[in-house]
């Protein structure tokens, strides 16, 4: 490659406090040493169930919560530790998108106000003029009629203020864009159509994107890469077509089958609490489990391009 | 299916007049009917009416909400028409609730021994009633490994998918005859919303319940219901069994939602374009029409007649079958 990727993660940890109760604080690691690299205008999809640290990662890399361990680059420079004025500059190169689009928008501006309030906070550098043609370009992207632009969030369709939401996160021209859950609220009917836009933007090559959901269907569809994160840890990673079409992990084999709906898959225990214990996060529900997934697990190669955390997924078929 | 139905719902119409606004028709004629231990899903997008449906049958209607059109009837006897302890005995013991945020279900101040209890006493009380016995074998069989130390828990202890084993198991504690669920995996992980799933399946089926269950997912509808009704705009465009509705869908809506569903490698994701119309007047013609590939002349002219595309399904729909 030799270009400087957009963003950077080395050996990311963030270890959460619990206090359980009076003299007893618990800590519960959140993520655990996880590393990845986006190249520019590539997009990488990180998946897991609640509790698998893939929100606490977007957190984390927006600066909403500081890491405990590991590095955050963005183009070449490191955010941890940031000031928040100091964090500014980079603020332009980092967006996000919300999995709620009502609650993500304040009611009482029109969406014109809400696309143009980050352009106008992070891009001094443009005359009036040209923040007036960053707004139009981004919302023309994003297929959102001009009769609505005046309009306030209330009268926006859940579908239609998830691309006013999209073009928010665009309009001053970010390197990465990060997107949370950002069709789980929508009606199967929508989902689609906000789907397809970001698989248009995605070709156009506007910007890199980090794509988090729980659901691993919706995710394969518009990224390259995948991340498949269980319990603060890493499972599995690869080129997304690839893993969706030979899953070689059990939990994301019944990620994979969960999504379909289809029984095929290997049926995974209830998730119970936390286990403590060392060795394997996913033996306890594990069907395959056997003696030998006490030990720690390491991601392992398994192919060109792809890492599996699993000694039985190592070993050919 | 055999003898009478458990409940039975014609030509329902409900209107929301709360004031604010022009009064709403979220429901324009549902029928529906539900045979004894018999498992029915009803999908369709937000707005097509299908938890005004569930509502209505409870009489838990939103504010200025009310029956204006058909009926509603349980075992024989108008649901509408039931006086204050009537409806008690039939809340409950005769037809329970599943709710869509299982934590806000629960009451937070009180233990799951207590909630689940309460709600078996209240309902089934009697000479051999053993609630706190029914609580531990129900927690049992709906996987939990500890029932003894989950009774002991407040329901801020237990996270989404525990909250809706337990919201199952108060359901069940009331001994209905047919239980209702209300998107009960939505907040759920897909993993977790799947095992919910055949855990209500199966318990509904021990314990000799029907089951009406609503999604917006008919993924998740298919998974638990052998009887499908698609909702649109306050009517139910078409029904039938899930294979007939699944391997040959008629109605051009069902298409449609089905095609919204499967997500191909190389194809872009497919969507519904238009939106659901407003339902603050009646729909004569066709509700679907404006947003319909396969729309002719007659969609605009007359009402859609009720037709049978083969087996036992309905639809309403101008489509001759085997058209389009």
């Amino acid at each position: 490659m030799g270009e400087t990727p957009v963003l950077e993660v080395r050996g990311l940890s963030k270890t959460y406090r619990v206090r359980r109760s009076v003299g007893r604080t618990e800590w519960v690691p959140a993520v655990e040493d996880v590393s990845f690299t986006v190249e520019r205008a590539r997009s990488v999809g990180i998946v897991g169930e609640s509790g698998s640290g893939k929100s606490t990662i977007a957190r984390c890399l927006l600066g909403l919560v500081e890491p405990t361990a590991g590095e955050i680059k963005l183009n070449g420079h490191s955010l941890v530790g940031l000031s928040v004025r100091r964090m500014r500059p980079h603020r332009r190169r980092l967006q996000m998108v919300f999995q709620m689009p009502h609650s993500s928008f304040d009611p009482t501006r029109t969406i014109r106000r809400a696309v143009m309030q980050p352009l106008r906070r992070l891009r001094a550098d443009l005359s009036r003029a040209q923040r007036e043609e960053r707004l139009r370009e981004a919302l023309g992207a994003v297929g959102l009629a001009e009769e609505l632009w005046d309009r306030r969030p209330a009268a926006l369709s859940g579908g239609q203020l998830q691309r006013a939401a999209i073009a928010r996160a665009l309009a001053p021209e970010p390197d990465l864009v990060a997107l949370d859950e950002p069709t789980s609220s929508l009606d199967l009917s929508v989902r689609g159509e906000i789907l397809a836009l970001l698989q248009e933007l995605q070709g156009r090559r506007m910007a890199a994107f980090v794509f988090i959901s729980h659901d691993l269907e919706v995710v394969r569809a518009c990224v390259d890469e995948l991340i498949v994160m269980y319990l603060g840890q890493v499972v599995e990673r690869g080129p997304a077509e690839e893993v969706f079409a030979d899953p070689r992990h059990p939990y994301t084999q019944a990620l994979v089958a969960a999504s379909r709906f289809a029984p095929d898959g290997p049926e995974l225990g209830p998730k119970g609490e936390r286990d403590p214990r060392a060795g394997c996060r996913l033996a306890p529900r594990c069907p395959l489990a056997e003696a030998d997934c006490s030990a720690e697990q390491t991601l392992l190669p398994a192919g060109p391009e792809r890492l599996v955390r699993c000694w039985k997924a190592e070993a050919p078929a | 299916m055999t003898g009478a139905p458990l409940l039975s719902l014609s030509g329902l119409e409900v209107t929301i007049d709360n004031g604010a606004g022009p009064p709403v028709l979220p429901l324009q004629g549902v029928d529906l009917e539900i045979f004894p231990g018999e498992t029915v899903g009803l999908v369709g997008e937000s707005g097509s009416g299908k938890s005004m449906t569930l509502r209505s049958v409870l009489r838990i209607l939103p504010p200025g909400g009310s029956v204006t059109g058909g009926g509603i009837s349980w075992r024989g006897r108008s649901v509408p028409d039931m006086g204050a302890e009537e409806l008690r005995a039939f809340r409950g013991a005769e037809a329970a609730m599943i709710y869509q945020n299982p934590t806000a279900a629960l009451d937070p101040v009180l233990t799951v021994r207590r909630q689940i209890t309460d709600a078996h006493r209240a309902n089934r009380d009697g000479p051999d009633a053993d609630p706190l016995g029914f609580a531990e074998s129900v927690l049992r069989e709906l996987e939990f490994g500890n029932p003894g130390e989950i009774l002991n828990r407040y329901p801020h202890q237990l996270s989404g998918g525990m909250a809706q084993r337990v919201n199952i198991a108060l359901a069940l504690a009331c001994g209905p005859s047919l239980l209702m669920a209300d998107e009960p995996t939505t907040g759920l992980d897909v993993t977790t919303g799947l095992r919910v799933l055949d855990l209500l399946e199966e318990q509904v089926r021990v314990h000799n319940a029907a089951l009406l269950f609503i999604s917006h997912d008919l993924r998740a509808v298919a998974r638990v219901a052998r009887r499908l009704g698609v909702m649109y705009a306050g009517r139910i465009v078409e029904a039938g069994t899930r294979e007939e509705l699944l391997s040959s869908p008629a109605h051009p809506y069902t298409r449609a939602l089905i095609g919204c569903m499967e997500l191909r490698p190389g194809e872009p994701p497919r969507s519904i374009p238009g939106a659901v119309p407003t339902m603050t007047e009646r729909h004569v013609l066709c509700s679907f029409r404006e947003r319909c590939p396969s729309r002719m002349e007659a969609c605009e002219g007359e009402p859609p007649p009720e037709r049978s595309p083969g087996g036992g399904r309905k639809m309403l729909c101008h489509l001759e079958a085997g058209d389009g």
